[in-house]
Order: structure tokens, then C-alpha cells, then sequence
């Protein structure tokens, strides 16, 4: 059962890395995005680093933990994009008829998406790097900011995952719905202590708002281990329980009805 | 060849408007050929999608090799193969990685997997486009491949959607000459089409579907024979089906004649014997001030097993 179950996966991980190399332009584009707003928010706050008790030393550094968290939630939230349109579209059928383990579209599915975040997020560090990004962490910092990228991303993978069922317009009003909120609802792109008091309560329940704060330890202060770890942790708890719930509700969604 | 291999009792599935398929009861024997035929939305593409696990019939069970499609839908998926009636392809992959990504998930060996690949694309013909991404096959080749799919992992049974919604002639005339050859290799064929003609040809028992209910089922010709001998076809000028209502009447008070009933803009008369029916549909229609346009005599078809069975003349 198990090896059927990895078996399956690498076939679906198979499928979907088809599909990425011979669509390279949404892969472009999609890291474009957030070298633009690297550079646009650079730009814009590049003085905001001046202000007393700003918390970095430049903005860039400040900036890339926030451009990082971004692209984790979009990219996570878009990941189910493809077996949304599938099914819709009924191309899903043609693997549902198969013996295949349907956990194993899920495994090889969110398994996918967490690998191009690893690649993703390096890319996002290197652009963040020749701005002017420092690393107090140094190099084996760059790993840690990975892996918090990643527990991340699978809250919003899990998100993605729980929409199988929708048409593929209600799957995109429902991206364009949630990709901002988290973001703008965190530390992502400011310091918390200039944001008004509802925002800083919100930001306290949003996992964005801890990877972040993880993030800028590892690049401000160096591997504090007892701040990253805690901050990881919560991200970590929070994405766990979306994992399982989403697996359940994935499950059903492509099962009989 | 009496062993059924396909065997639903009672099975129904509604919908929250209404029951698509309705206690389909039927047995297919192992190695046959099946065909079940209706109209657009008569239930066919329900009742296969009900047999190949991918929806829950409402009440009713199903086997297929022996194995219950509601609790070893497992089982049954090991066993099937399934052309979907529209032929979807994955926009990323050319049409030979389709058929790698189908054998893996019937964890097929990869020597093995190779060289069934190159056969079932050599027989619908996809030889030379396997390397090509199948978006860019016409609706007739992605359908091709749907069969060469279906037929890869030599299943027990295939399950057909409209076999040759599409295809061009020349490659249907092939795809319809394999499906005939399926049965001697041990697999059996369970196709649903409204192109009567071709189930005429392949298949060995039929069932006509209406409004979801089975209303005729046995041999092609077995069934063709309940209709009489002969089928007379007569088609008027005005193109009015209104008017030929009373002649209608004067045709059924003839003797042996067995039905009468309008088909588009004419009449289908079913008889039990040609001469004299003939001579005296002739006379009738002197007498009458309807334009006739044509009248001709055939042997009962399946579409006329069909029109027969269903009632519909419009259809």
C-alpha cells in the first residue's frame, strides 16, 4: 500500500513537472512579481529604514522576509489551480477511473509545489542579496529562511487544496479574494509598531506575521535559535492542522458523488 | 461465453432534478460485445460513469468481474478501461507521456509499459504525433488516444462513450474493426452510442435506453425481427408532419401493418409483409392529396428498432 502510495505520487509529481517546464511563462512571471515589488517597495520605503527605531538596517532587508511570505501564500494558494481545472474539465476522470491512491494526487501535488518553493524562495534571497539584502545568519542562515518559507506555504497549499471542487472561476475570485488580506494583515511589508492596534491584534493570529518575524531574525540578529524555533513552531502547528484537514476535505471532494 | 462479466441489479442514480438512470437491470456476458443506446440524455454516459466508479448510484449494485463498483471500487479499477465520451487531453503532456502516465498508475513495468505503448499507438494510428503535446491534436486524434488509453493496460472490460464521436472515416472503420477483434482476446466491450448503424455492426446484444429506463433489450437482430419484415419510409413534399395525420389513420386500418408513426417530416410504417402492403400503401396514397416525395422499402435497422421502441418520431 505504502510503496503503491509513493509510487503513485512520483507519477503525479511526474505530471506536474511536464507541465511546469513546458509552461515556463507563469514560472517567469511569477518571479518577476515579486522582484517587482522588491524593487517598487524598495523604492518607495527606501527612507522608512531612517526612521528612528526602524527595525533593519536597510529597507531591502527588512523588505525581503515580507516579498517572501508574500510569494508563499500566491503561490501556495494557486497550487490546486490544475487539479481544479481537471476535474472541472474532466480530465481528472481519466485518473479517477485508474487504480491510482487519491492520496497520492495530493502527496505529489503539495510535494510539487513545495520543491519550486524551495527554488523560489532561493531565487527571491539571491535578487534580495545583489539589492542589498544582509544575512546576519550567514550562509547556513539562507536553509533556515527556506524552510520557514515552505511551512508556510503549505497553510496556503492546504487552502488551495480544500477548493478541488470549485469551478475554475470561483477558484480564481477566491484567489483574488485571499492572496492580499494575509499579507497586508502581518509584518509583512511594515513594522508592526507603526500599524494601528485592530491590525497588530489581527497580525498576531496570522502564522504570515511569525515566519516573517522568524525570517528577520535570521537575517538581522543570526541564528537566534530560541526566536526562530518558537516563531517555526507556531507556523509549523498552524500548517499541520491545515494539512490534515485539507487532505480529509480533498479526499472527499474527488471522491463518488 | 454465458458468464456475465458486467451485472447490475436495480441500479439507479437520480440527480437533484431528476433520475438520470433509472433500475437498469442488465447482464453482459464475458467476452461480448454490449451496446447501450438512447438519445442525448437518455442516461448512457450516467449509467458508464456509474460502472466505471467515478459516481454513486443512488440505490441499486453493480459488478463488474464480480466486484461491487460501491465497495471494491478498488478491484473494479484494476479490471476496466475507460474512453470518456469527450476527449479531454492533458494540455502538458504529448500523447505518448498520456500513455506513460496511465501505465504507471496501473503500476505497469517499464519494459513492458514500453512496448504496449508502441503497439496501441501503432493501432489507432497515433505513430508518428505520439511525441507531439496532444493540445495540439485535433478533437478525432485526442480521441484516438482516449481508446489507446483506454486499451493500454489490456483491461477486462472496456467502457466506450461514443466510440467514434469525431473520428474521420477511414480511422473509424479501423477503430470499429479492433473493437470487433476485442472479444476473441478475452476483453469485453460496453459501448454506448447514438450512431445505431455502428452498434448495428459490433455488437452483440443491445439495450435501448429512454428517459433512463431500459424499454428494449436483446440481439440487434432479434429485436429487428419483433419490428415485421419490412419497413416502408414515406417522406413528403411540404415537409408538414400535421398533415399526413389522416392518412395516418387510413394506413393503420390496412392490413399487416403493425405500426404507424411520423418521423420527421414523414411516416414510418412497419409491416409484416411487402407485396401487398405495398400495393395498397400505393393506393392509399393516390387517394390522399398529400405531395408524396419518396417512398422506400427497407429491412428493418436499429434505427427503426430504436424510433419503434422509443416512440419518438421527432428524434
Amino acid at each position: 500500500m505504502t510503496t503503491a502510495l509513493w509510487r503513485d505520487a512520483r507519477t503525479i509529481m511526474w505530471r506536474e513537472s511536464r507541465f511546469l517546464l513546458r509552461n515556463p511563462v507563469p514560472i517567469v512571471l511569477g518571479f518577476v512579481n515579486p522582484v517587482i515589488w522588491l524593487m517598487l517597495f524598495g523604492a518607495i520605503f527606501y527612507n522608512l529604514a531612517r526612521f528612528p527605531g526602524f527595525p533593519a538596517p536597510n529597507y531591502v532587508t527588512f523588505l525581503v522576509p515580507g516579498i517572501l511570505a508574500m510569494n508563499a501564500v500566491a503561490r501556495g494558494l494557486i497550487s490546486a489551480f490544475n487539479l481544479v481545472w481537471h476535474r472541472y474539465y474532466g480530465f481528472l476522470d481519466k485518473v479517477l477511473v485508474t487504480p491510482v491512491s487519491r492520496s497520492a494526487i495530493f502527496i505529489g501535488q503539495v510535494t510539487v509545489t513545495v520543491l519550486f518553493g524551495l527554488a523560489e524562495s532561493l531565487l527571491i534571497i539571491g535578487v534580495g542579496y545583489l539589492m542589498g539584502l544582509q544575512v546576519a545568519g550567514g550562509v547556513w542562515g539562507i536553509p533556515i529562511v527556506m524552510v520557514l518559507y515552505v511551512s508556510l506555504q503549505l497553510t496556503f497549499i492546504s487552502i488551495s487544496m480544500m477548493m478541488i471542487r470549485m469551478v475554475p472561476e470561483q477558484f480564481i475570485g477566491m484567489l483574488q479574494l485571499l492572496i492580499l488580506p494575509p499579507v497586508f494583515l502581518s509584518s509583512a511589508l511594515f513594522p508592526l509598531a507603526f500599524a494601528p492596534w485592530l491590525i497588530r491584534k489581527v497580525a498576531g493570529f496570522n502564522p504570515l506575521t511569525y515566519a516573517v518575524e522568524a525570517m528577520r531574525v535570521v537575517f538581522i540578529e543570526g541564528l537566534e535559535w530560541e526566536k526562530i524555533v518558537t516563531s517555526w513552531a507556531v507556523v509549523i502547528a498552524v500548517s499541520g492542522v491545515m494539512l490534515t484537514l485539507s487532505h480529509r476535505l480533498f479526499l472527499k471532494g474527488v471522491s463518488r458523488h | 461465453m454465458s458468464t456475465p462479466i458486467i451485472q447490475t441489479d436495480n441500479l439507479t442514480r437520480a440527480f437533484e432534478d431528476k433520475t438520470a438512470v433509472s433500475n437498469l437491470s442488465l447482464s453482459v456476458d464475458k467476452g461480448t460485445i454490449f451496446g447501450l443506446i438512447g438519445a442525448n440524455g437518455a442516461g448512457k454516459t450516467t449509467a458508464v460513469r456509474m460502472l466505471t466508479t467515478l459516481l454513486k448510484p443512488t440505490s441499486g449494485r453493480a459488478t463488474i468481474n464480480g466486484f461491487d463498483v460501491r465497495n471494491e471500487a478498488l478491484s473494479v479499477r484494476n479490471c476496466i478501461g475507460y474512453v470518456p465520451q469527450e476527449a479531454h487531453a492533458d494540455e502538458a503532456l504529448t500523447g505518448r507521456e498520456h500513455l506513460i502516465l496511465q501505465g504507471r498508475l496501473y503500476g505497469m513495468q517499464k519494459d513492458v509499459l514500453a512496448r504496449r505503448i508502441d503497439e496501441v499507438l501503432r493501432l489507432v494510428g497515433l505513430e508518428a504525433e505520439a511525441d507531439r503535446r496532444a493540445l495540439k491534436y485535433s478533437s478525432g486524434m485526442r480521441k484516438l488516444l482516449d481508446v489507446a488509453v483506454g486499451l493500454l493496460h489490456n483491461p477486462s472490460v472496456l467502457f466506450v462513450d461514443e466510440p467514434t464521436t469525431g473520428i474521420d472515416i477511414a480511422h473509424r472503420q479501423q477503430l470499429l474493426d479492433y473493437f470487433r477483434s476485442l472479444p476473441s482476446r478475452e476483453t469485453t466491450v460496453f459501448l454506448t452510442s447514438h450512431f445505431l448503424d455502428e452498434i448495428d455492426q459490433l455488437a452483440h446484444r443491445v439495450a435501448i435506453l429512454d428517459h433512463g429506463r431500459v424499454i428494449a433489450e436483446g440481439a440487434p437482430v432479434q429485436l429487428k425481427s419483433q419490428l415485421g419484415s419490412t419497413v416502408f419510409d414515406i417522406t413528403f413534399m411540404n415537409g408538414s408532419t400535421d398533415a399526413g395525420n389522416d392518412l395516418r389513420l387510413s394506413l393503420k386500418r390496412l392490413g399487416g401493418i403493425a405500426k404507424v408513426m411520423p418521423v420527421g417530416a414523414g411516416l414510418k410504417v412497419f409491416a409484416n409483409e411487402e407485396d401487398e402492403v405495398l400495393r395498397q400503401i400505393k393506393s392509399v396514397l393516390n387517394e390522399s392529396n398529400h405531395a408524396v416525395r419518396s417512398l422506400s422499402v427497407s429491412k428493418p435497422s436499429l434505427n427503426d428498432v430504436f424510433y419503434y421502441f422509443t416512440d419518438r418520431g421527432s428524434a
